[in-house]
């Protein structure tokens, strides 16, 4: 009984995650949905947490050193 | 497991963002050897430091010039203790961005790709510098709209037209800061007879250099050796003739902009004279250059909030969302 439940359990798991892993592989080939992904992951929303880390990453480095770097890049 | 990085490796500094965390590395690309031994004495700030005042035995180094790989050996030394610094172990293996100039070759772009991954880096993808930047200055690329970004570097000059997350038009010249400091170094040796070293070169062009003239001018006393006597010898340099000096540097970076914009279609054209052109990179924050571009292209030019981190921060996001921007690595199809 307990090693029926376990093979079952085994069988969801592994049929779940070819059907996660089948979507993901459609939603890449699909080309709409790339670009939109693609223009969604470029938005100035999903931008924020990226500029706001390294703003306090600075302000915290302007508060211990009161230096500032302004080299050529 | 490894935090994934973004490198900025440019000809004057490099930078490193580590995903999730931010900017943890920021200083001059520049290593010092023992030219007889060959092991590495410093890099970064303490290498930069020692140009031009090392014994015969230590060399400091530039390894990149005009954005792409000069020695091969040196660089992959140089990226290898950088990751180093920020954590990367023979275990610890991350995937690693790097931006690029939009002008080096196949043949660079594989030195860059293969120097990291030699370094430790898993897997090593490669990003256009005016793209990263225009993330990074937090241009609204997503949009159908026209965004101009130039990036003067320290051995590039980069000028891209992007629209909707892609680049519409590019202009690219091998000439950056870099090559101002060298025209100053040649203008003070002609018209002085002093010899002077890159970073005084440097420090007169921070100090007095300018592209257009300024209302806060003021000349400035440097110090070299005679190159007659070889004794030490001041001289007074203007504001006038160092933009005489530097004005064949700048205006082909100003030649290039302008390229750029008649290589844009016109209904991104129409969009530049409303939200304007964004300037990044440490060469421009060279005085007047802002205010030389907007009067010849007569369109308006801003200056980016983060200038100097612009490209890092750019591509710190493609790494922050590396499966959905993996369109974007140079090769990639789109």
């Amino acid at each position: 009984m307990t090693t029926a439940l376990i093979i079952g359990a085994a069988v969801l798991i592994v049929l779940a995650g070819v059907l996660l892993a089948m979507r993901r592989r459609r939603a890449n080939l699909d080309p709409v949905a790339a670009f939109q992904r693609h223009i969604d992951a470029l938005s100035p929303q999903a931008r924020r947490p990226t500029v706001n880390r390294v703003q306090e990453l600075d302000e915290g480095r302007r508060g211990a050193d009161p230096r500032t770097d302004d080299d050529g890049a | 497991m490894a935090r994934d990085l973004a490198i900025d490796l440019g000809t004057a500094n490099t930078l490193v963002y580590m995903k999730g965390r931010g900017i943890v590395l920021n200083e001059p690309s520049v290593i010092a050897l023992n030219r007889q031994t060959g092991e590495v004495l410093a890099t970064g700030l303490a290498a930069w430091q020692m140009i031009g005042r090392t014994p015969g035995y230590i060399v400091a180094v530039r390894p990149l010039r005009g954005g792409a790989i000069t020695d091969f050996e040196i660089t992959e030394r140089m990226i290898r203790l950088l990751l180093q610094r920020v954590g990367v172990s023979r275990f610890t293996r991350p995937k690693v961005v790097i931006c690029v100039p939009s002008a080096i070759t196949e043949v660079e772009r594989r030195a860059v790709t293969d120097a990291a991954r030699r370094a430790g880096a898993a897997d090593a993808n490669l990003i256009e510098q005016p793209m990263a930047a225009a993330i990074g200055a937090d241009l609204p690329i997503d949009e159908p709209v026209g965004n101009m970004v130039i990036d003067i570097g320290g051995g590039t000059s980069e000028t891209a037209v992007i629209s909707l997350g892609g680049i519409v038009a590019l202009e690219a010249v091998r000439v950056g800061s870099f090559d101002i400091d060298n025209a100053i170094q040649n203008h003070v040796r002609r018209e002085h007879g002093i010899a002077i070293g890159e970073r005084t070169a440097e420090e007169i062009k921070k100090k007095i250099g300018s592209a257009d003239p300024t209302p806060d001018e003021a000349q400035a006393e440097v110090r070299g050796r005679d190159m007659m006597t070889g004794l030490p010898k001041t001289v007074l340099l203007t504001p006038e003739e160092i933009r005489v000096a530097i004005e064949d540097v700048v205006s082909s970076i100003v030649a290039s902009v302008v390229r750029c914009l008649a290589k844009a279609p016109p209904e991104l054209s129409q969009d530049f004279l409303v939200r304007g052109m964004y300037l990044v990179g440490g060469g421009g924050l060279l005085r007047g250059l802002k205010q030389r571009i907007a009067r010849e292209t007569q369109v308006p030019v801003k200056m980016s909030t983060v200038p100097l981190e612009a490209v890092v921060l750019g591509a710190g996001h493609v790494i922050e969302h590396y499966d959905k921007l993996r369109g974007m690595f140079m090769g990639a199809r789109r």
